[in-house]
């Protein structure tokens, strides 16, 4: 699976823009809690990207033997606090793989395995390594887990592993796939394991153009059947584009196309961010300045939402993404990283317990710690755009080697969305 | 073997935090944090036991006042049974 928006559909949720089938855009960086929540038949069904402090009011009911909605509203932000305070990785994503049975020209995942024409003898880890890392992880109280790759369904073992974290180890299930090896077989036992979502690359509305992005012929036709097996099964289904220059001139289209397709939700990102290994060859199919205008100014799928401008005092001020205390990454390889983008390694699982390295004091994790608000970060505390900034730490990084460094992507995107925002505010005054 | 009690649904996501449960149903996508009396009563809702066995520990376990755990206890079950998170049993009492 190439770079599809990965971190709107993490913990984290600040890369993405996540765009809601008949809900207003988010403007800010509210960190996902879950893919989705919402009453069936309450006409909430929608709503995804739940952030904190922010969305609790549409996605919690009442609880337990709370009865009152306000005390479960409550209760739950008490616990979320008491997850950042313990820096318990609430939100766990593991790559299964790196190897993928499709070659999409932005795709991020450079793979090292050698038996599959990696550059290094590096070796996924192995059904055993995976489910005493589920045991672990666990333990250190994740809950929300995204099994993802390369393509998760070449793994052989992949239902061995995901009912093994559902069934004996209780995690709540989002998968991450091209979509392209579902046959009714598979629909039948994902439905059986049920996840919270499946999410799957769109990057085309026709053949043409989806299949020429991930470079294998009949792509498209296959995604678009997957959609249907797993929805005649209840299972639902977040489509999600990365908008780049080979299909900038469908977006319209795909945000179409997957509600007709019966997608829970459509999930957009202009983002293109560097390969894994630092190779910036992929940025060439970012959009240029005028497109990202022109794409964030439409009103389709959802208008632009007004943010009334504060000054930067208030601005900076704004908490920056939960990296390395509530959410972690771990690559197929073993190794375990703060999250999906900040690919600085924190250790080996095959060498140390999961919770020696994720409690191991460290510089990186000094670092991290010192980072809560954009006031924080030297670039960030003056600009003049921080407000409607949505930065990455790990993208950063990737971009000029210093995680507190300015993102320019997001500086890019941040001057669209301003001048977006001053024209809408214009409009409406 | 069958459930003779009140019994988790197989496919619910839950973990405890600090004595309090976070349950997500992945069907429905919806969240729920579990006060303690509640996480217990869920921690031991696995089939094995009857409603009012788990009423029984719980008001020992929490030195409450027993009526009132009951009535709340029942109205739980009940929430359980109509969020889809646990299964239909036979024989709970
Ligand atoms: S545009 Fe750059 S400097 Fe400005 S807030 Fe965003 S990351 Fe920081």
């Amino acid at each position: 699976m190439g770079a599809c928006g990965s971190c709107s559909g993490g913990g984290c949720g600040s890369g993405g823009t996540p765009i809601q089938i008949g809900k207003p855009q988010e403007s800010s960086a509210g960190r996902v809690i879950w893919s989705g929540t919402g009453e069936p038949g309450a006409g909430a069904d929608q709503i995804i990207g739940v952030g904190l402090g922010e969305r609790l009011e549409q996605s919690v009911p009442n609880a337990g033997i709370r009865v009152e909605s306000p005390e479960a509203k409550e209760a739950l932000r008490r616990l979320f606090m008491k997850v950042e305070e313990k820096k318990i990785p609430l939100w766990t994503h593991i790559d299964l793989t790196y190897k993928c049975n499709t070659d999409c020209i932005h795709c991020y995942c450079q793979h090292l395995d050698s038996s599959f024409g990696g550059a290094y003898d590096k070796k996924d880890l192995t059904t055993q390594e995976v489910i005493h890392l589920l045991d672990q992880l666990a333990d250190a109280g994740a809950l929300n887990l995204t099994l993802s790759g390369g393509e998760l369904f070449v793994r052989k073992d992949f239902f061995e592993i995901a009912f093994y974290a559902s069934r004996e180890k209780h995690f709540a299930l989002t998968l991450y796939s091209n979509g392209t090896l579902i046959n009714e077989r598979m629909a039948d036992r994902l439905a059986e394991l049920a996840p919270v979502a499946i999410e799957i690359s769109l990057l085309g509305a026709t053949a043409e153009v989806h299949d020429a992005i991930v470079q294998r012929p009949g792509s498209f036709d296959r995604v678009v059947r997957a959609v249907g097996l797993l929805r005649s099964r209840g299972i639902s289904v977040v489509l999600k584009t990365s908008i780049m220059q080979p299909n900038f001139h469908q977006a319209d289209e795909m945000a179409r196309l997957a509600q007709t397709l019966g997608s829970r939700t459509y999930r957009s990102t202009i983002e293109i961010t560097p390969r894994n290994d630092g190779n910036t060859g992929v940025m060439q199919y970012q959009l240029t300045d005028a497109q990202m205008l022109d794409y964030l100014a439409r009103d389709f799928p959802s208008p632009w939402p007004y943010t009334e401008p504060v000054p930067l005092e208030e601005a900076r001020q704004k908490t920056t993404c939960g990296t390395g205390t509530v959410a972690c990454y771990i690559s197929p390889y073993g190794d375990v990283y703060p999250c999906i983008q900040l690919l600085i390694s924190m250790g080996n699982i095959r060498d140390r317990a999961f919770k020696e390295i994720w409690e191991a004091p460290s510089d990186l994790r000094r670092k991290l710690e010192q980072i809560q608000s954009y006031g924080d970060l030297p670039d960030c505390k003056t600009c003049e755009y921080v407000q409607l900034c949505n930065r990455c730490h790990g993208l950063a990084y990737l971009e000029t080697g210093d995680l507190t460094a300015c993102y320019k992507l997001a500086l890019r995107m941040a001057k669209a969305k301003t001048q977006v925002n001053a024209a809408v505010g214009t409009q409406q005054g | 073997m069958p459930a003779t009690g009140p019994c988790r649904r197989p496919e619910i996501a839950w973990r405890v935090i600090d004595g309090e449960a976070i349950v997500v149903n992945p069907r429905s996508g919806l969240v729920y944090p579990f006060n303690p009396v509640a996480t217990r009563c869920w921690e031991l809702a696995d089939g094995s036991r009857s409603e009012e066995a788990i009423i029984d520990t719980i008001v020992e376990e929490f030195d409450a006042p027993a009526e009132q755990v009951r009535q709340d206890m029942r109205g739980f079950f009940q929430m359980l049974h109509e969020k889809g998170l646990i299964q239909p049993t036979q024989g709970s009492s």
